[in-house]
């Protein structure tokens, strides 16, 4: 991947292509023998005033005659390209498939950065203005409310996602913040401040996908290799990968603080990996928000509702805690260049299984990552795997 | 949608089949699948939830408070605050023509 950066020096090709040779040469995969790529991407139209990403990138890295197209599925385009990817390997339609994320949001101004990302939330909430740090904002309150939890619950996930931000090279932000200065920063969306909102991003990230030849003997066959960039010579199996949507208007949730998106990828996740939440060693959760790690740490079942704050501010969630959460800093720190984000993910669970991870590895053999679209419209959940 | 009716609704929508009831425009009932609606009131409503959203997109206003009210048959709806001090608990209706954004009008959730 790419080092994310509020500002790249490098035009949205660019990020792409030098994200997708890192990851083929840790392959050591040559461009030529890609069967598919594909290319995660939301908004290069208005953001950089380009389409066609997925065919320049094929052409410009030579990966002549590989299938190839772009997918895009908001804030979860990267998962839902990898997901792609897995389903291309697994079909046996593909050997190899190269996923590639990208995005680079800052030559839009604010305005148009935040119309593009507001106009995928449903018809009757854009008449209101409602953006995503609103319906964060909701949930928050929510949250707090029904919980009977201090703003400290929501600033600790940033404090701890910062910290472990200071320890990613390829982190946008490598500062370590208080959960006092998190709560003296200007508010964005009552109660969240914006410590609690992820950044707008330049970046790219990118990871290869490789048959094992034994997907026929694996049933629904979400079995292969997959190696990605950087370092390390280790296979990681990708046990499983399914995502879900939920409802796209948020009223017309039950209840506010249900993801049911994230829910139902996290069950059949867990059901097509044959693991349960205890395997679990390490896991990337999409936290745009920081009341979103705690209510995805809820709804995939890792604590109980209202139980993930305490364990967030106990340090549960911590590098050296029992579930490390976002060791790369997550969204709130690593950065948030839209599609991008669920390959990034993937990326750091990968260093984290090799052990490649310098100075934030965690001890693991099982990752999970969840990938979320909007607040909440459709989610991917993915878990990954080495060896003992 | 027919020239002359506000972007957004202050009603609710009942289905004549089985009795579903919801705020937000659908083809068919989610329940059943009927296409046979009739219009109902949404009525006076509790708010469940706010927020003040202070970084707003361009032609909306800044600050803009929203809030979620659950209305009889749990019909929900997220829709801008009236007056910023309405607060969790507060009964609220969907009332009156507010322009909601740059070349969009319709109702805002008050104090019921």
């Amino acid at each position: 991947m790419t080092r994310f950066r509020g500002d790249a020096d490098a035009t949205i090709h660019t990020l792409l292509e030098t994200a997708a040779r890192r990851a083929l040469g840790d392959a050591s995969v040559a461009a030529g023998d890609l069967d598919a790529v594909h290319v995660a991407n939301m908004a290069a139209e208005a953001f950089d005033g380009v389409s066609g990403l997925h065919n320049a990138l094929t052409a410009s890295i030579g990966a002549h005659g590989a299938q190839a197209d772009r997918v895009e599925n908001t804030s979860a385009s990267g998962a839902s390209a990898f997901q792609r990817g897995v389903q291309a390997v697994a079909s046996g339609a593909a050997d190899s498939a190269l996923v590639v994320g990208g995005e680079r949001m800052s030559d839009a101004s604010t305005e148009t950065a935040t119309g593009v990302i507001g106009s995928i939330v449903h018809p009757r909430e854009h008449a209101y203005g409602v953006t995503l740090p609103s319906f964060g904002g909701l949930a928050a309150d929510t949250y707090l409310r029904r919980h009977d939890a201090p703003y400290e619950a929501l600033a600790s996930v940033a404090a701890k996602n910062h910290a472990n931000g200071a320890r990613n090279e390829y982190a946008q932000f490598q500062s370590e913040i208080s959960v006092a200065e998190a709560a003296d920063s200007p508010r964005v969306a009552d109660p969240l401040r914006l410590y609690d909102c992820c950044p707008t991003t330049d970046g790219a990230a990118a990871v290869l996908i490789e048959s094992t030849g034994e997907a026929e003997s694996q049933g629904a066959g979400e079995d292969e290799s997959e190696n990605e960039s950087e370092g390390g010579d280790s296979a990681v199996t990708v046990r499983a990968c399914e995502s879900a949507v939920g409802t796209h208007a948020v009223a017309e949730r039950d209840d506010l603080l249900h993801m049911e998106s994230v829910a139902s990828a996290g069950e059949a996740a867990f059901a097509a990996a044959d693991r349960d939440r205890d395997d679990v060693d390490v896991a990337c959760i999409h936290d745009a928000f920081t009341v979103l790690e705690l209510l995805e740490l809820e709804e995939l079942g890792f604590y109980g509702a209202g139980e993930a704050w305490q364990a967030t501010i106990d340090g549960e969630t911590a590098l050296d805690g029992a579930l490390p959460v976002n060791p790369g800093g997550g969204l709130k720190a690593r950065g948030h260049p839209l599609g991008a984000t669920g390959v990034s993910q993937l990326v750091e669970l990968v260093w984290q299984l090799r052990g490649d991870a310098d100075g934030r590895q965690v001890d693991c053999e099982t990752g999970l990552a969840v990938n979320v679209a909007g607040f909440g419209n459709n989610a991917i959940c993915t878990i990954l795997e080495v060896s003992a | 949608m027919t020239d002359g009716e506000p972007a957004v609704s202050a009603g609710a929508t009942a289905c004549e089949e089985c009795g579903e009831t919801w705020a937000y425009d659908r083809a068919r009932c989610r329940v059943c699948g009927s296409e046979s609606f009739r219009a109902v009131a949404l009525g006076t409503g509790e708010l469940v939830a706010t927020t003040v959203s202070r970084v707003t997109p361009p032609g909306v206003r800044e600050p803009n408070p929203l809030g979620v009210a659950r209305f009889a048959n749990g019909v929900q709806v997220t829709a801008q605050l009236a007056d910023e001090d309405l607060t969790v608990g507060n009964r609220v209706v969907l009332a009156r023509d507010y322009e909601l954004r740059h070349g969009t009008r319709g109702p805002r959730l008050e104090s019921g």
